[in-house]
């Protein structure tokens, strides 16, 4: 059962400390990736989605810290590793592209340079073999002229071919699982769309697995095949796009679609905000804002409940099923 | 009578001894009162530049902007000064464009303070409480610091800083692009109700189409400083014409996983806006381009009696011969 599973993130916990005290940022994230999943992780400011993604890829930095939990990568505990243990999977195994290409690439290092770096990094290689690997990975991902790239510097790209650098760059060792913290949120849509059908293909078509992170929905429901929706940092609804998109369960999930702007819809926001994330709630931390919460659900947190293996919702009211979505 | 009539402005900025941007190049419309217009395009189309212009931050060039009649472009700047609070703005950014260290109730009494004089303190602040209200606000915030609200209270108090003069046009550059999905949703409606209450004109400043499609009556699309497409919103967004509105638009994602749109891909990316070009900006990028499209500039022409396109391939037969 384990081996198809090539990531397990369990009761994952990150927190924060702060002059005011301290913020409890991810609060208990479990799931799971299997081989060809492209899971996105969605949700607003302050969800702890991009907090997740990082306590994953080792990079949580202080004042943060992982609290709690356990994150198992090909079976093998992430959580607790020396950085040079860590450095051994990371950057090989597992892959990481972040919102900025310009604040991934070095701006005084040619791009050739930091392609070595890159590659030495985990295995042994020539100059020449660099240049080799370099170009062949600029080409896969799309760039016309790639000596020209090599012998630049990051600042002499657009920004669109910075990422499409950054991409080639963390596919270089062939990774498992790519990890992406809104890779286009920077870019224009007409590039944000040349990006993602770029990368997602590159997951397809090794039987590669992708987390997603992301605030938009449109992103979630075109590239996306699982789903896992987060507020104030718990996961409160998971399950294939469609299931999700089409017959949400929990309030929030049907809040957030209802935002969307939708041809000849009005659209509907939230008002108030999130809880306060120092002093936790002990309920449900979207109750507040809820319009079908009870007396219940200021008072126990509900877990994330499955009827269907891989569907679940945080609730203790959830929503109908549509049944015709139940099983896509 | 349209209320802004802005025609055929130019911008051209130059950086240091570096080469000449024309940000905005030769950009002609016109909104009427009551209703909005909306600008779309990506980074480098020239939207904010005219936003900016139409605000008389930037003037222009060349062109004429006639507001209820008026050329602002020929008005001394006492003239200009009177007509200031007569159109005002929203930016992106709530939090850059408020000072952090005033209070709330002096953000939105600044305005009042230049354009208003007649009014006491008193006055002020009952005018400054009034607006705070109708922005979903109130009196509670008036002794907060922007740095204490959220991003959607924070854009709230810009809506009130442009509403309180009663202005009759507001110009809303990219208002909602840095708020939160479910925020985002109850400032447009709150747009929304304003415009109808105060009967407020609008220049909507945008990168994205599901908003603009939800705001606004009418939409041009713009690429590298120029107009390609102008039309009906829905019209527009549901069938674009422009082979870079049609590129532009099928590269929108949809919410709706049932509903996917294939690609059409423009070649490459937006070139560099300090490439001079005699002919259409989009040669070079463009699936069905003419060799006469590189020629000359190719004016924006009526395509059906709502819409008009600047591109060769869709001009009426008698203008092409």
């Amino acid at each position: 059962m384990t081996e198809s599973r090539i990531l397990q993130v369990e009761a994952l916990r990150v927190a924060f400390e702060t002059r005011q005290g301290t913020v409890h940022a991810v609060n208990g994230v479990d799931f799971d990736v299997r081989p060809g999943d492209v899971l996105g992780i969605v949700g607003e400011s302050g969800c702890g989605k991009s907090a997740t993604l990082r306590a994953i890829a080792g990079l949580t930095q202080p004042p943060g810290e992982v609290t709690g939990g356990s994150v198992r990568f090909a079976d093998r505990e992430l959580v607790g590793l020396s950085r040079r243990s860590l450095r051994q999977v990371l950057g090989k195994d597992i892959g990481f592209i972040s919102q900025s290409p310009f604040g991934a690439l070095n701006p005084i290092l040619s791009i050739e340079a930091q392609f070595r770096n890159v590659i030495r990094a985990h295995r042994r290689a020539t100059k020449r073999e660099c240049r080799e690997i370099a170009l062949r990975a600029l080409t896969d991902v799309g760039i016309a002229g790639p000596d020209r790239v090599l012998g630049g510097y990051a600042h002499q790209l657009s920004g669109g071919m910075a990422q499409r650098v950054v991409i080639a760059m963390a596919m270089v060792h062939d990774p498992r699982l790519l990890l992406a913290d809104e890779p286009t949120t920077a870019l224009d849509v007409t590039v944000q769309r040349q990006i993602l059908d770029l990368v997602t293909g590159l997951i397809a078509e090794a039987g590669r697995s992708m987390v997603l992170v992301t605030h938009d929905l449109s992103v979630v429901a075109q590239y996306c095949t699982r789903v896992l929706v987060m507020y104030a940092g718990r996961p409160v609804e998971e399950g294939t796009v469609r299931q999700v998109f089409k017959s949400p369960r929990h309030p929030y999930t049907q809040a957030l679609l209802a935002a969307v702007p939708r041809v000849g819809e009005e659209i509907r926001g939230l008002s108030g905000g999130l809880p306060d994330l120092i002093d936790y709630p002990v309920g449900c931390p979207y109750a507040e804002r809820c319009p079908r919460a009870t007396a219940l659900c200021a008072e126990e947190m509900p877990a994330m409940a499955s009827c269907v293996p891989g569907r679940a919702a945080a609730c203790h009211h959830p929503l109908e099923e549509v049944a015709s979505y139940a099983a896509s | 009578m349209p209320l802004l009539e802005v025609e055929n402005i130019v911008k051209t900025f130059r950086r240091g001894g570096g080469p000449e941007v024309r940000a905005v190049d030769g950009v002609s419309f016109s909104i009427e009162s009551g209703e909005t217009l909306s600008l779309i395009g990506e980074s480098g189309s020239g939207k904010s530049t005219i936003g900016r212009i139409v605000l008389g931050l930037e003037p222009p060039d060349e062109g004429r902007i006639l507001f209820d009649g008026q050329d602002l472009t020929a008005m001394s700047p006492r003239e200009l000064r009177a007509l200031r609070s007569s159109i005002t703005a929203v930016f992106q950014e709530p939090y850059e464009s408020l000072n952090p260290r005033m209070t709330v109730e002096a953000i939105v009494g600044e305005p009042l303070r230049l354009f208003r004089r007649e009014l006491s303190a008193a006055q002020r602040r009952d005018r400054v409480i009034a607006t705070l209200e109708e922005v979903g606000l109130g009196e509670r915030v008036l002794r907060r610091h922007p740095g204490d609200l959220s991003g959607g209270q924070q854009q709230r108090v810009g809506i009130a800083r442009a509403l309180v003069v009663d202005p009759r046009m507001i110009v809303l550059d990219e208002p909602t692009s840095s708020l939160d999905l479910t925020v985002r949703a109850t400032v447009l409606n709150l747009l929304r109700e304003l415009q109808e209450r105060h009967a407020l004109t609008y220049l909507f400043i945008s990168h994205d189409i599901a908003t603009v499609r939800y705001f606004s009556r009418s939409t041009g699309v713009l690429y590298l400083g120029k107009v390609m497409e102008y039309g009906p919103t829905h019209e527009l967004i549901d069938e674009p014409r422009h082979p870079y509105s049609v590129g532009l638009l099928s590269c929108t994602l949809s919410a709706d996983p049932d509903v996917s749109v294939p690609a059409q891909r423009l070649e490459g990316d937006t070139p560099s806006p300090t490439t001079r070009r005699a002919g259409c900006p989009l040669v070079g990028r463009c699936p069905v381009e003419l060799a006469s499209c590189s020629a000359a500039p190719v004016p924006l022409m009526p395509i059906s009696p709502t819409r008009s396109a600047a591109c060769l391939r869709l001009a009426p037969t008698e203008v092409v011969a």
